[in-house]
């Protein structure tokens, strides 16, 4: 399972209530270019791969989020995010990268392990805690 | 959607001159899905000029014509289907001219580009009970594989056995008495390595082996593991050295009991306190130091001792203590050596005195 990965920037936009994660619009965007837990939000959009083929510039946004408390431990879950190229191929991309896109903020990332490029018809998801359709995607304790 | 497992739809023949063969399909092939279509024919080069089902699209991906047996053989898909094709839905091969001894062999397949990536044959007109054909090695590691058989044998239904990694979908036999036969397998590699279709049959049979892949889709999966935030407080530690800082006003103050010690002081700003505290020991050395002001010190019986000295800043002092022998005093010469000798005496056996 690969790793969550932090951006440094989430903790002090936590801080100064940059995100509401109850309607924020979350996204999941892809990146050949490896992130850096000390990127802006204008670094991470920089780093997007190319639009076209099924990847729309911005990524895809995560359905369904959800942010529930339960003894003290707050969950931040949403639908898993799938990409399917059509036409084309799409990539190649290594890195996942979940960002608000409502507030402008970056939030996360996971490394795929390789570059990937998707022909045409191939697909690509992201499946937050290996849920087969949804998962958590941070505590906050 | 990655590439799924073929399933066949049917397959007819016949051994009739005729300008079609239709075939009825025996299931249903869901919308997204691509079929695939191997038709035998001796109409001649070219025979088969087209394939339709009343909807969709097929074009041709390989065909093969052996003028020695007069044996066609046509691999054609259509485009992944817009909508579900039911079962019993129509599928015909057009000739041109007529062809008789014809067979039709026809399945779908999820997930897979209906371009043809790789196509083969190998010809047997000297006949063979165990032809084959390699793909070579293959661009895609995931492509399915169909592997098929068109010609014609010695007087009865030739039957094929494939060999792994293919798998039967269905043989035809236009014309039995000559052993017409057209069959159909697949397989799907997970590697682009050459993959051989080499299938044995239960007689000699002359004609063509082909295989055509076709590119699987592929699912990638990122399986994103759970973050974890924390926040964090630091422990507060309450106590003196504390200052409370208020504007004027009045207060009340309260606390726990507090032990005074010496060298710990007790800061206050303007204000009325009472200071209470827990009885005390005076022993030599220890001193109560005290700032200007009125009070009163009492103690229990002491026992005045030679060198003892009791030390206090101005004021007004009780001074009470028990009767005292006096031991010293002025007297001639003689009657103090006399003195002496009896105080020597009674220090070595009487009770203690000063000098």
């Amino acid at each position: 399972m690969a790793s969550y990965n932090k951006y440094n920037a989430f903790v002090q936009d936590i801080c100064n209530k940059v995100h509401d994660l109850s309607s924020d619009v979350c996204k999941i965007s892809l990146s050949n270019t490896a992130p850096s837990a000390a990127d802006s939000y204008a670094t991470m959009i920089a780093a997007e791969i190319s639009a076209g083929n099924g990847y729309t510039a911005g990524g895809t946004a995560a359905g369904s989020p959800s942010s529930s408390q339960t003894s003290g431990t707050e969950t931040f879950s949403a639908n898993n995010v799938t990409f399917t190229a059509s036409g084309g191929s799409i990539g190649p991309f290594r890195y996942a990268r979940l960002y608000n896109s409502t507030a402008s903020a970056n939030i996360s990332w996971w490394d795929y392990g390789s570059n990937l490029t998707l022909s045409s018809g191939d697909t690509f998801t992201v499946a937050f805690n290996s849920g087969a359709s949804s998962g958590s995607i941070f505590t906050l304790v | 959607m990655g590439l799924g497992t073929p399933a066949t739809l049917g397959g007819t023949n016949s051994a009739a001159s005729s300008a079609t063969l239709s075939l009825t399909t025996s299931a249903d092939a869901p919308a997204g899905s691509v079929i695939i279509v191997v038709v035998q024919q001796n109409a001649g080069s070219g025979g088969v000029t087209s394939i339709t089902d009343g909807t969709n699209t097929y074009t041709q991906k390989f065909t093969r014509w052996d003028a020695t047996q007069s044996c066609g053989l046509d691999v054609w898909s259509s485009v992944a289907l817009g909508a579900q094709l039911n079962s019993g839905s129509s599928i015909v091969a057009h000739f041109s001219p007529n062809s008789s001894t014809t067979g039709i062999q026809a399945c779908y397949c999820t997930g897979i580009d209906n371009a043809s990536d790789v196509t083969n044959y190998t010809e047997f007109t000297a006949g063979s009970t165990s032809p084959t054909v390699a793909t070579g090695t293959m661009a895609y590691a995931v492509e399915l594989i169909i592997g098929c058989v068109a010609g014609f044998g010695a007087g009865s239904n030739i039957t094929p056995t494939d060999n792994s990694p293919f798998t039967q979908l269905g043989a035809q036999h236009g014309y039995a008495a000559q052993g017409a036969t057209v069959s159909m397998a697949y397989a799907k590699t997970t590697t682009t390595s050459s993959v051989t279709y080499a299938p044995t049959f239960s007689g000699t049979l002359y004609g063509d082996i082909a295989v055509v892949s076709f590119r699987g889709y592929v699912d990638n999966t990122l399986n994103a593991a759970v973050g974890s935030y924390s926040i964090n407080g630091l422990a507060a530690f309450l106590g003196k050295q504390f200052i409370l800082a208020a504007t004027a006003g009045a207060y009340a103050i309260t606390g726990v009991a507090t032990q005074m010690r010496r060298g710990v002081r007790l800061l206050a700003a303007v204000g009325s306190y009472s200071l209470t505290g827990i009885a005390t020991t005076l022993s030599r050395g220890v001193r109560l130091g005290a700032a200007v002001g009125a009070y009163t010190l009492s103690g229990s019986p002491i026992t005045g001792k030679l060198a003892w000295r009791l030390l206090a800043t101005a004021g007004s002092y009780t001074l009470t203590g028990a009767a005292l022998v006096a031991a010293y005093f002025a007297a001639p010469a003689p009657y103090i050596r006399k003195v002496k000798a009896v105080l020597q005496k009674l220090r070595a056996s009487g009770p203690t005195l000063g000098r």
